[in-house]
């Protein structure tokens, strides 16, 4: 376990550094020690040889005192000061005695106790009234001072000898002062290497592993997860290399589960770009190629541009590219002719931005689709309702003729029967001739609705002209025909002749719609600041609300209507206000008035 | 059927005028014919563009009026009237056709056909134009009528020119004076110019003048 090894570590330096401590301390300690022991020996030694030195002296000088006093003839003996030296004396001797350590100071030491001892013993005799020799007092006195002098000599000499051992004794102490520095010296070289010791160690167990293991980790990072951790220990960093082995072994598989699937989703994407009929190719924002399915790849290469844009989708391509905005258009006549070999081909682009993702770059894709059998089946549609009008409008043509001419009876008198059949057959004929027409022109818009003749034009002339068949239609029903004029209205941006078509689509049905003996009104007026609004009314029965979603839907006739028509008046009309950017409705009020209204774009 | 079955004599000078139909289309043919032979006009009829070309030329040909359909197989009616300009001979003409849009009624207007009937027509359609076209020809020729009268006359004798000064310089204000001398100037531009839209002609307006009245 890293933790007690840490512990165990920590403890190991902790005791190295008392150690360390402990034993400096001691070493200090011992020698301070010494040193005390040997300064109070000296000193005591010098003490006491000054003591001696002191003492001798006081005693010769009483000595003296007493030669050169012969009258008296006696030293004072009982006098106490004397007798203290004395004592002092015998205990500095005694005490100098015990302190010897060397064959020199003893032979010193000895002189000298024999020298006191001779003194104390002369000074007893002095001093004793009962031993004194009253013959030889002068002998007595000079006998002192020679042994205080010998005294004085041999203490001396032990001083001196004391003086020459202090002096030794420094340098032996000096040198045990460098001994002990060079022990603290070792001492902490010791600890430090066990420190560092232990901090190699302490690298080992714990930090260095931690390091491979952020080194494993970056790797991961690197999406490498083929590294795995080895196992040698049981304590944490183990258990830790245990979690990562699995934690990449789990990672592991989860990239290659992705990998794969990603692959698996790469090919299937393939295949479905290149089972996909129409061609698709993906550029990036310099127009370069970044990818083509083959029907793209066989459409380039048989233009004979295998490798970049054909000139004709170029142009759109570029303006995307500058604009930024998506080309998707969706009528035929936006489609691009391209030959191929003998072929006529028109394919409808369809460029659009691929947002960019992760790792990738924003790109535009492009989508050709081939609508050469929209075109054909469109082209066909025109050609065929043109040939068919056409091959049933002359016939009917010539049938109308004939039939108007038997009507008129210029060439020859009808029966009041024939006449009827005759009419009734002229009618048809004109109803006919009425729906081809709308038909016709009906084909005309879907095709070509996008080419109106705009021109500025005055709102009020667009009911100006009411063309002569609704004239007489109204009069047929004695319905009044009402322009209110309004003269003071912008321009509006129209194509006067869809214009007239609409207008005489509304006012025909109007017309059938209203009572007769009515009032249909045509009005004109201003409807907000873009739009000029054109409204015809009649007093019908208005529109029937299941009507109202669908009148404006292709051949939708009223159920019950027993009015004439096609059913694509209405129809037309929305589709040409449409085409102007306009809006066609109507307002009913059931059984008053119904109002047909159209908006036209001011100019 | 033949002309002697149906003898009509008007009271005017309408039997001077000889009219030429050409259509491929028997009974309108016979439609037409029927419908001037009421008027009193003398009528001949042409199957197609060759017939019509061989009869205006023949040496007793003197059409004063030609119905022309302009959709006929062999020589159409474009092919007719190229024919007549090319070999200068001016014939007033009237275009009866169903298929016709503004760059045809252009090219028409160019080669000398001035006036537009759009199929389907009624008998009085074709009558009230015939008799515009070849009694307004006797007031021009007796002078005084109004100038748009006498601007398509001079369109039908192909002076554009004239007719487009004449127009120019009146100071009536009649209906169709507008259209007519936008005619009229397209007429006289430069014919490689084939831009009707330029112009501003629609046949439109050329059809609904014939037949609104």
């Amino acid at each position: 376990m890293i933790r007690n090894r840490l512990r165990t570590t920590v403890l190991m330096a902790l005791a190295v550094v008392v150690g360390l401590g402990l034993g400096a301390m001691w070493l200090v300690h011992s020698h301070t020690k010494r040193f005390e022991r040997l300064l109070d020996e000296e000193l005591r030694a010098i003490m006491t040889t000054h003591a001696i030195t002191f003492h001798t002296q006081i005693i010769s000088s009483y000595a003296i005192e007493a030669a050169s006093n012969t009258a008296s003839g006696t030293i004072k003996a009982r006098d106490p000061v004397m007798t203290q030296a004395c004592a002092a004396l015998r205990s500095a001797s005694q005490e100098l005695r015990d302190k010897v350590r060397n064959p020199h100071e003893a032979q010193a030491v000895a002189e000298l106790m024999s020298l006191i001892d001779s003194l104390l013993t002369e000074m007893q005799h002095a001093t004793d009234p009962i031993a004194a020799r009253p013959n030889v007092p002068g002998a007595n006195g000079s006998r002192i001072a020679d042994l205080s002098r010998g005294i004085a000599r041999v203490s001396q000499r032990v001083a001196a000898l004391n003086d020459a051992r202090l002096i030794a004794e420094r340098a032996t102490f000096a040198n045990q002062t460098r001994d002990a520095t060079l022990y603290v010296a070792l001492l902490t070289a010791v600890a430090l290497l066990i420190l560092f010791v232990l901090y190699w160690q302490f690298n080992n167990l714990a930090l260095r592993p931690l390091a491979i293991l952020t080194d494993s980790v970056r790797e991961i990072e690197n999406r490498n997860f083929e590294l795995s951790l080895p196992v040698r220990r049981d304590d944490e960093i183990g258990k830790l290399s245990i979690a990562y082995n699995d934690m990449a072994a789990e990672l592991r598989r989860l990239y290659h589960e992705t990998d794969r699937h990603i692959v698996d989703l790469n090919a299937r994407n393939r295949a479905l770009l290149t089972a996909f009929p129409n061609a698709v190719i993906v550029l990036d924002d310099d127009g370069n190629l970044l990818q083509i399915n083959p029907e793209a790849e066989s459409i380039l290469s048989s233009l004979g541009t295998p490798n970049r844009l054909p000139a004709k989708l170029k142009k759109p391509f570029d303006h995307s590219l500058s604009s930024g905005e998506e080309y998707l258009p969706d009528e035929l006549d936006q489609a691009l002719l391209f030959r191929i070999g003998e072929r006529e081909v028109y394919y409808l682009p369809r460029i659009f931005r691929l947002p960019a993702v992760e790792d990738m770059d924003p790109a535009w894709g492009i989508i050709l689709t081939d609508v050469s059998p929209f075109r054909w089946l469109d082209d066909m549609k025109m050609n065929v309702l043109a040939t068919v009008s056409h091959e049933i409008k002359t016939p009917l043509t010539s049938i109308r003729m004939i039939l108007l001419l038997l009507l008129e009876q210029k060439t020859g008198k009808l029966t009041g029967l024939q006449e009827e059949m005759v009419g009734s057959a002229s009618n048809d004929c004109e109803r006919l001739l009425e729906t081809l027409g709308t038909l016709l022109q009906h084909s005309r818009l879907s095709s070509g609705s996008k080419h109106l003749d705009l021109r500025a034009i005055p709102p009020s002339s667009l009911f100006q002209t009411i063309p002569l068949s609704l004239q007489q239609a109204a009069d047929d029903k004695q319905v009044t025909l009402e322009v209110l004029s309004n003269g003071n209205l912008p321009l509006v941006s129209a194509d006067e002749l869809r214009i007239a078509q609409v207008v005489s689509n509304l006012l025909s049905n109007a017309i059938k719609f209203t009572p007769p003996s009515s009032t249909v009104t045509l009005n004109t007026v201003k409807l907000g600041p873009d739009y000029i609004r054109f409204k015809i009314s009649d007093h019908g029965p208005g529109v029937p609300p299941e009507a109202q979603d669908r009148i404006f839907e292709r051949f939708y006739r009223e159920a019950g209507q027993d009015h004439a028509g096609t059913g694509l008046g209405l129809s037309i009309s929305r589709e040409i206000i449409e085409a102007h950017n306009g809006r066609i409705g109507f307002k009913s009020k059931p059984n008053e008035s119904t109002t047909f209204y159209f908006d036209l774009p001011i100019a | 059927m033949s002309d002697h079955e149906f003898q009509f004599h008007s009271d005017d000078s309408a039997a001077d005028f000889r009219v030429l139909v050409v259509d491929d289309e028997p009974t309108l043919r016979m439609g037409f014919r029927l419908a001037l032979l009421t008027e009193g006009y003398f009528v001949d009829l042409a199957r197609n563009g060759e017939e019509a070309i061989a009869k205006l030329q023949a040496e007793d040909a003197d059409f004063d009026l030609m119905v022309l359909d302009l959709r006929m197989p062999g020589i159409d009616g474009i092919g007719v009237l190229t024919h007549l300009a090319a070999n200068d001979l001016t014939v007033p003409t009237v275009i009866a056709s169903a298929q016709m849009d503004d760059r045809v009624a252009l090219h028409c207007l160019r080669l000398g056909a001035v006036d537009f009937l759009h199929k389907p027509i009624r008998p009085n359609d074709l009558r009230h134009i015939a008799h515009e076209v070849l009694f307004e020809e006797q007031s021009y020729q007796e002078a005084d009528a109004d100038p748009v009268h006498e601007a398509r006359c001079l369109l039908r004798r192909r002076k554009p020119q004239m007719a487009l000064t004449l127009l120019q310089e009146s100071q009536a204000s009649l209906p169709a004076k507008d259209l007519w001398q936008r005619v009229a100037s397209t007429v006289a531009a430069d014919p490689l110019d084939s831009d009707g839209d330029a112009y501003s002609i629609s046949l439109h307006d050329l059809t609904t003048w014939n037949t609104s009245d």
